[in-house]
């Protein structure tokens, strides 16, 4: 009885908390966008209707030329570090992949995609190369190992239709030297070490057919240090020195020189897939580089000259990056006249296609490497705008009849905006928008669902989206940056109108080691007026950046604060006020510094700084992590409170009614440190809660036996996180909460140097299935019951009540009436995943690396952006709509019955009154 | 007591300083043990009374070096406090040394017991520190409670079985099938009747 009570329980607390969809809200809020990463190999299949492309991603994918859809798509493997080595189309319409760590050849039908054999191949020793190619049969691989008398070489085919392994006995090398650069072109192998001024050939099926051919016999001097890259397309290879490039086709006599001269500015060339298969071979396409575009040239090979007629410039969108994979297909039109397609990767990751005329279509690859993910509110509207300056304060005109001119000519000017804005046709009358409406201007609405959302990615390229459609509003690619570290600041939102809003980008040079900034408008992209077109050169490396949480009071700008290296502390932007906003708060102001390889984490004072000069003292150090050498231990996560965050309520009414008060300490930021190779329990994860403005330790806690991946959640007073335990084998999600107590110590302000030790409350379950990402709902004023979000890797985004994880769920009593007055459930180790709680419905997301969560206006619902190989945007609601209509809410129905109460009290009325008048004359 | 996995004693030089002034030895704090805590301090303030006043007149920092040695790691820490909370509570301090289960010592922090305010004026003291030194060591995370619940639910079907179970829910929860009906029927009758007393 007991049992089916609390199981009773356990459904009534399902039932408060589903947040499951209705078949006819699919796609109202939400959407989806498949990418597929950086390719790194295109090729055309023989019609030209379709690109088949590897990326470094590690997906294999078909594109639809004319489109740039995606007709499917495969994820080769997880790992981290493997991705797709070779890329070759066999002739039976087959696609054959090559991907490394562990090395795995795939065979795939290209028109279905379906996976026709795979082959593993064990390696026992990483060898010091090894090549793929395809012959018309067979998927070749040759690997050179050391042997015992120098380097041989070992050659495997791989029978395209079955996957049969036909193993040839090893040959020696006797002049292969380590660091010599090979290709194969089968069935040769070109060699050149890049000390070396001979370029070695072999057959790789005979040995004895070795050759060398001198760099000078080969019709290229090379100067002294100077170096020659070897480089190869299908069955050419090309020299490239600094001033000369020239292509070789690989014969048994050697090498033979082909297209007389090209120009020094090749920046790639690519052998066409060509319609017609006797002309296969004949034809060569370069791009070159021009000053400030890029032409396509079409060589014949046979008559040894640039089909002028054929080849055509290029233009790439203005925010592109430099070409570096270059696919190009040759058609003959109707008419006999040659047509070239292309397609064509740039270094800011986006995928080109087009032809002579234009760029068809560009697919943003860019987005499946984002570092950092900002939701910026819109403007206001011009309506709301014009009532703005009308109560603006700096007005020339007061009195009566000031104000009196002032209404009237904002009313006026509203009316003409109205007036304007039915004429374009942007006030719809019918109700409620649908997802993928790009007509709508770039305003503010209500709610603040509207946002746009600011994506930084790998390469330096800027996306700003509009949350309600996915459009890329703008894009921006950085230039002569160094994005291996970058962060985007906002510093100003709109809300301070006139003043438009900034954003500021903190990355590095590329050519130095100092930082840079880029502060542009998030709504438009333009640069700001700072530095040169908005970049701003600092003269100094920074180490840490803290952006204030308050804005300073003339410019309403939030001060971005430098650490450089020698810990002096620098203000952005650097005018008075903002100087003298940090001046004024520095009692207040700490920053810390960590170490994430030694593990040393400094915290500094700004107190003693003055306005004409910031300065800053080290205040508190600790070094976490074992010194031993025989354990590799590092910081892995450092996670503080969102900066906007607010509790709501200070503490927990237990059934007793007395209060249990949360420790909130503002300034705790949570560090794990994980270590490997530990002789006893291998991995362990240290987790440490730190104030670090008085560099105490309020908790620390560690885990055995656990590997990565490890996530850490932190908000309010309690931290969820969770490791794979290796020793169970199974994803585990550990929860601490921190309390004060029945009394709180000082209810107005925390300070961290008077600070009270918290109870920490802790409890530990087990999660049936692999976490990739983890983030926690935040709402406008925290009243929202918090939700975790948690990113799994077979695709799904599971909304987790708080509730489930909370540490004081009791392990041995069934549901009293006290745990259910308080709404805590019993212990039950194992968490569920209910099929309602997936708010990506049947969206798989594949890959999942973070989940970004802003809050709306409305209190209950908060924007959620999930991004991985593809990019995800949803609404959640943790405690449902409480504050806004349901979608079905029937307004006419509604209207009716007012309506019909009204006149029925009006003819009651009038009936009652006749029937008393009636009584009366009785 | 700890639960550490390797003992070890170690010596740990302290330097303090007020403000932006230069270090000065403050002491030393000698660790026998790390694993049973035994520990004792040796040290005197460099400092006069005045300058603790001064200091915490001028909203200074009292910061203190900690200089570690132990199993032939040496280790530098810092720590700082409010110089007037030190100055308020007449140099009644808590050294915390932190030991994670490894047994390495990560990190070294004074603090003053929490009830101070940085208020009041405080009379004229010996400048003799009153150090309580306390080690503070890293707990084992919490382990999903399986057997615990099974042992549970294993119980529960055991006391089905005997029929034991007793009944603990309220009144209403208990006979809400009887109770419902009636007060419907109740409300029935109730709503018939106004209409009698009106022929």
């Amino acid at each position: 009885m007991k049992t089916s009570s609390s199981s009773l329980c356990i459904v009534f607390i399902f039932i408060q908390t589903i947040n499951g969809l209705y078949e006819d809200q699919i796609g109202k809020f939400d959407w989806r966008q498949q990418y597929i990463g950086k390719v790194k190999h295109a090729i055309f299949d023989s019609t030209g209707k379709k690109i088949v492309v590897g990326t470094e991603e590690n997906t294999l994918a078909l594109l639809h030329a004319g489109t740039g859809k995606i007709e499917w798509r495969h994820l080769l493997g997880s790992s981290a570090k493997s991705t797709i080595t070779s890329l070759f189309l066999l002739s039976n319409g087959k696609v054959a992949s090559v991907s490394n760590f562990p090395t795995i050849v795939r065979v795939f039908d290209v028109s279905s995609g379906i996976l026709q054999w795979e082959t593993a191949v064990a390696k026992d020793i990483q060898p010091v190369l090894c090549k793929w190619s395809v012959s018309k049969r067979d998927v070749i691989s040759i690997e050179i190992n050391p042997s015992r008398s120098g380097y041989d070489l070992r050659l495997t085919e791989y029978s395209a239709t079955s996957g049969t392994e036909n193993v040839s006995p090893a040959t020696e090398l006797p002049w292969f030297t380590p660091g010599t650069n090979c290709q194969l072109v089968f069935p040769h192998l070109v060699c050149l070490h890049p000390q070396d001024d001979a370029v070695n050939i072999v057959d790789v099926r005979n040995s004895d057919t070795h050759q060398r051919i001198e760099l000078q016999y080969l019709g290229i001097t090379v100067g002294a240090g100077q170096l020659v890259t070897l480089g190869v397309t299908k069955n050419f290879v090309s020299l490239r020195t600094t001033g000369t490039f020239s292509l070789y086709k690989v014969t048994d006599e050697g090498l033979q020189r082909t297209g007389a001269e090209w120009p020094s500015e090749t920046v790639l060339v690519s052998v066409p897939t060509v319609k017609d298969t006797e002309a296969r071979g004949q034809y060569m396409a370069a791009l070159i580089k021009r000053e400030k575009n890029y032409s396509v040239r079409i060589y014949d090979l046979e008559t040894d000259q640039v089909l002028d007629d054929v080849s055509g410039d290029m233009k790439l969108p203005d925010q592109a990056g430099e070409p570096d994979l270059l696919s190009t297909f040759l058609m003959r039109k109707p008419n006999g006249e040659l047509s070239y397609r292309y397609a064509i990767s740039t270094t800011d990751d986006s995928f080109h296609y087009g032809s002579k005329k234009e760029v068809y279509w560009t697919r943003e690859e860019a987005l499946t490497s984002i570092v950092q993910v900002e939701m910026v509110d819109l403007p206001v509207s011009s309506i709301e705008a014009s009532i703005e300056e009308e109560f603006g304060s700096d007005q020339p005109l007061s009195g009566i009849l000031g104000h009196t001119i002032r209404r009237l000519s904002s009313q006026f000017r509203q009316l003409l905006i109205v007036a304007q804005q039915l004429v374009a046709g942007q006030i719809s009358l019918v109700h409620r928008d649908a997802v993928g409406s790009n007509s709508k201007a770039l305003e503010r609405d209500r709610f603040g669902l509207h946002k746009l959302i600011l994506i930084l990615t790998r390469p330096g390229k800027l996306f700003a989206m509009d949350t309600l459609s996915g459009r890329i509003v703008w894009q921006r690619l950085l230039k002569n940056v160094n994005t291996d570290k970058v962060r985007l600041y906002v510093q100003r939102t709109s809300i301070h109108y006139p003043l438009e809003p900034q954003c500021t980008i903190l990355t590095k040079s590329s050519t130095s080691n100092q930082a840079v900034l880029f502060v542009f408008h998030p709504i438009t992209g333009e640069p700001a007026q700072f530095g040169s077109e908005g970049y701003v050169n600092l003269s100094y490396n920074v180490q840490q950046a803290l952006l204030l949480p308050q804005n300073e009071e003339t410019e309403y700008m939030k001060p971005l604060l430098l650490l450089d290296e020698s810990a002096a502390p620098h203000v952005f932007p650097p005018t008075e006020s903002a100087i003298n906003h940090v001046v004024k708060m520095s009692n207040n102001l700490f920053m810390f510094v960590a170490d994430t390889k030694s593990c040393v984490l400094r915290g500094y004072s700004l107190a003693k700084s003055r306005a004409d000069q910031l300065s800053s003292a080290a205040v508190w150090q600790l070094q976490l992590c074992s010194s031993s050498d025989s354990v590799e231990e590092e910081i892995v996560s450092i996670v503080s409170r969102h900066p906007e965050e607010k509790v709501f309520s200070q503490g927990r009414v237990l059934a007793d009614r007395s209060v249990l008060y949360k420790y909130l300490n503002p300034n705790m930021v949570v560090v794990a440190t994980a270590g490997t190779n530990h002789p006893h329990h291998r991995g362990y994860l240290n987790l440490y809660l730190i104030d670090v403005v008085s560099g105490a330790v309020v908790f620390s806690t560690s885990h055995r036996r656990v590997q990565s991946p490890y996530h850490v959640v932190y908000a309010e007073n309690w931290i969820v996180y969770s490791y794979y335990n290796e020793k169970y084998r199974r994803t585990e999600l550990s929860s601490l909460e921190l309390f004060e107590g029945q009394t709180q110590s000082n209810s107005t302000a925390f300070s961290s140097f008077s600070a009270p030790q918290p109870l920490v409350d802790r409890q530990a379950y087990i999660y049936p299935a692999h976490i990739t990402a983890m983030k926690d709902t935040v709402s406008e004023q925290g009243m929202t019951a918090k939700h975790i979000l948690l990113g799994l890797t077979n695709g799904w985004i599971q909304e987790m009540p708080r509730a489930f994880l909370d540490p004081r769920r009791p392990v041995v009593a069934a549901a009293t009436p006290e745990m259910r007055e308080e709404g805590i459930m019993p212990y039950l180790p194992e968490l569920p995943i209910p099929a309602e709680a997936i708010i990506n419905y049947n969206q798989t997301i594949s890959n999942i690396k973070s989940i970004y969560v802003t809050p709306s206006s409305l209190e209950s619902t908060a924007l959620v952006f999930v991004c991985g190989l593809d990019i995800f945007f949803t609404h959640v609601t943790p405690s449902r709509t409480f504050d806004v209509l349901n979608d079905d809410f029937e307004y006419g129905f509604i209207a009716l019955v007012l309506i019909g109460l009204t006149l029925a009290s009006f003819i009651t009325k009038r009936l009652a009154g006749k029937k008393s008048l009636r009584q009366a004359w009785k | 007591m700890g639960e550490l996995e390797s003992d070890a004693s170690s010596v740990i030089q302290l330097s303090h300083s007020l403000g932006s002034q230069p270090f000065e030895t403050r002491g030393q704090i000698n660790v026998r043990s790390l694993k049973s805590g035994s520990v004792n301090i040796q040290q005197d303030s460099s400092y006069d009374w005045k300058d603790y006043k001064e200091a915490g007149e001028a909203n200074e920092f009292y910061h203190l070096e900690a200089f570690v040695k132990y199993n032939g790691i040496e280790r530098t820490f810092l720590t700082s406090t409010k110089a007037c909370l030190l100055y308020e509570s007449q140099l009644a301090d808590i050294i915390t040394i932190h030991v994670d289960l490894l047994g390495n010592i990560y990190g070294v922090s004074v603090a003053t017991p929490h009830s101070q305010q940085c208020t009041g004026t405080v009379p004229e003291f010996e400048p003799n520190f009153n150090t309580t030194v306390l080690i503070s060591y890293m707990e084992h995370g919490p382990v999903p409670d399986v057997a615990m619940y099974v042992q549970k639910v294993e119980q529960e079907k055991v006391a089905k079985e005997r029929g034991e179970t007793k009944d603990n829910r309220s009144f209403i929860a208990k006979y809400w099938m009887y109770i419902v009906p009636l007060v419907l029927v109740f409300m029935m009758s109730g709503a018939s009747n106004p209409e009698q007393p009106s022929r």
